[in-house]
């Protein structure tokens, strides 16, 4: 089992405005108890802190709850676990193809999914080269769309992707 | 925000540049300025356009109620100007019944004008191209430089052009190939065509840009 560092759990719970509750650890699974309710395994915590907070981030249909399952399970596993440059390359390729075409992770709004991603980039991101920003370009456009939100942002860094000084480094592309 | 005629290819192409690092025409969520770009575009942006092809769907997925409530007020109605002109004609009394040549020269105007964008959509387009050479270095000292030279000359792209080249020695007995080649700058992307000669693993060690030259 992989396991994700809790702190993204508490700005996830911050941002929905929803009350963290009890988090407890065990053989690297999180369980929250809130109001007596009961949720296990990081995926289920996150879905009810969306439950407990009356966003509006969550899923509408069946769809797209599947859809936003998935791109939680693959933050976790993928995006919370790419520790070395590596698996950070092939994690950014893939997300920059699959961002080709889409302004979001799901549907054609913000969703939780989105603000999860961010936050288990949000240490990538702030660590690449310029020229890295500009080879994952559909990457960073997304995550600059996403942490134009402050509230969202939290204590995170404002990564700049300005491309101006890039203009030196690239020429053929400017 | 403006892009030329999004009418055309070519005020899509700046559309698709602007939007390349951007979610939104203008700030970070839909308003009144993607719908106003929405609405001039004459059709869907093409495959080859896919940063505003991206939009567009995005853009799309709105309904109009939502499409309504962002930023500004909806799209102005264009009849509001003529009404008030019609008003005044009616007072004037018309002696020389100018109202046909105005159909007229309305005519003629309208002809003038689809036998210029004729015209224009004839003119052949630019393209710019670039002139490259490479430095293709070999994998070891064993490596057969006419096998590594067929294999590069083996990769097709529309708008590659593969062109001279000859084999300078680098020392040790050691060889580099180097290739002269012509690329159509809006097809073919350096990056990408060096990435896929170092592909040949087996034979390349590195390839370098050893001149680039705008034709």
């Amino acid at each position: 089992m992989v396991t994700i560092s809790p702190k993204y759990l508490n700005q996830i719970a911050q941002y929905l405005g929803a009350p963290l509750g009890k988090i407890t650890q065990k053989d690297n699974i999180y369980t929250r108890v809130n109001n007596n309710q009961t949720s296990t395994g990081t995926i289920n915590i996150i879905f009810s802190f969306l439950k407990d907070s009356k966003s509006n981030l969550g899923p509408n249909d069946p769809l797209q709850e599947a859809a936003m399952f998935q791109w939680l399970e693959y933050g976790i596993v993928y995006a919370a676990n790419a520790n070395n440059g590596q698996n950070v390359k092939v994690l950014l390729r893939d997300l920059n193809t699959i961002l080709s075409t889409q302004t979001y992770l799901v549907g054609h709004r913000l969703t939780v999914s989105d603000v999860f991603l961010y936050y288990v980039l949000a240490d990538i991101m702030a660590g690449l080269s310029s020229l890295d920003k500009e080879k994952f370009l559909n990457v960073s456009r997304w995550y600059d769309n996403i942490q134009q939100d402050a509230a969202l942002r939290q204590k995170n860094n404002f990564v700049d992707f300005s491309s101006n000084y890039l203009a030196n480094l690239v020429p053929a592309r400017h | 925000m403006a892009f030329g005629d999004l009418k055309t290819d070519k005020g899509v192409n700046e559309l698709n540049k602007f939007l390349e690092d951007k979610s939104y025409i203008k700030g970070f969520q839909p308003s009144q300025a993607d719908v106003d770009a929405l609405n001039q575009l004459a059709k869907a942006p093409a495959v080859g356009q896919p940063h505003a092809l991206r939009w567009y769907n995005h853009i799309k997925s709105f309904s109009a109620d939502e499409l309504k409530n962002f930023g500004a007020s909806p799209l102005k109605a264009g009849s509001t100007t003529t009404a008030p002109a019609a008003a005044a004609d009616d007072d004037d009394v018309d002696l020389f019944a100018s109202d046909e040549e105005d159909e007229d020269a309305a005519r003629i105007r309208e002809e003038r004008l689809k036998a210029y964008a004729e015209k224009k959509s004839k003119k052949p387009e630019l393209i710019a191209k670039s002139s490259i050479v490479l430095d293709v270095k070999p994998w070891d000292d064993e490596t057969d430089m006419k096998e590594m030279e067929k294999q590069v000359r083996s990769i097709v792209m529309e708008g590659l052009l593969w062109g001279a080249s000859k084999f300078v020695p680098v020392g040790y007995g050691i060889q580099k190939l180097q290739i002269m080649c012509v690329i159509e700058d809006a097809k073919v992307s350096v990056d990408e065509l060096t990435e896929k000669i170092q592909d040949f693993e087996d034979v390349v060690q590195s390839v370098d840009v050893a001149a680039f030259n705008k034709i």
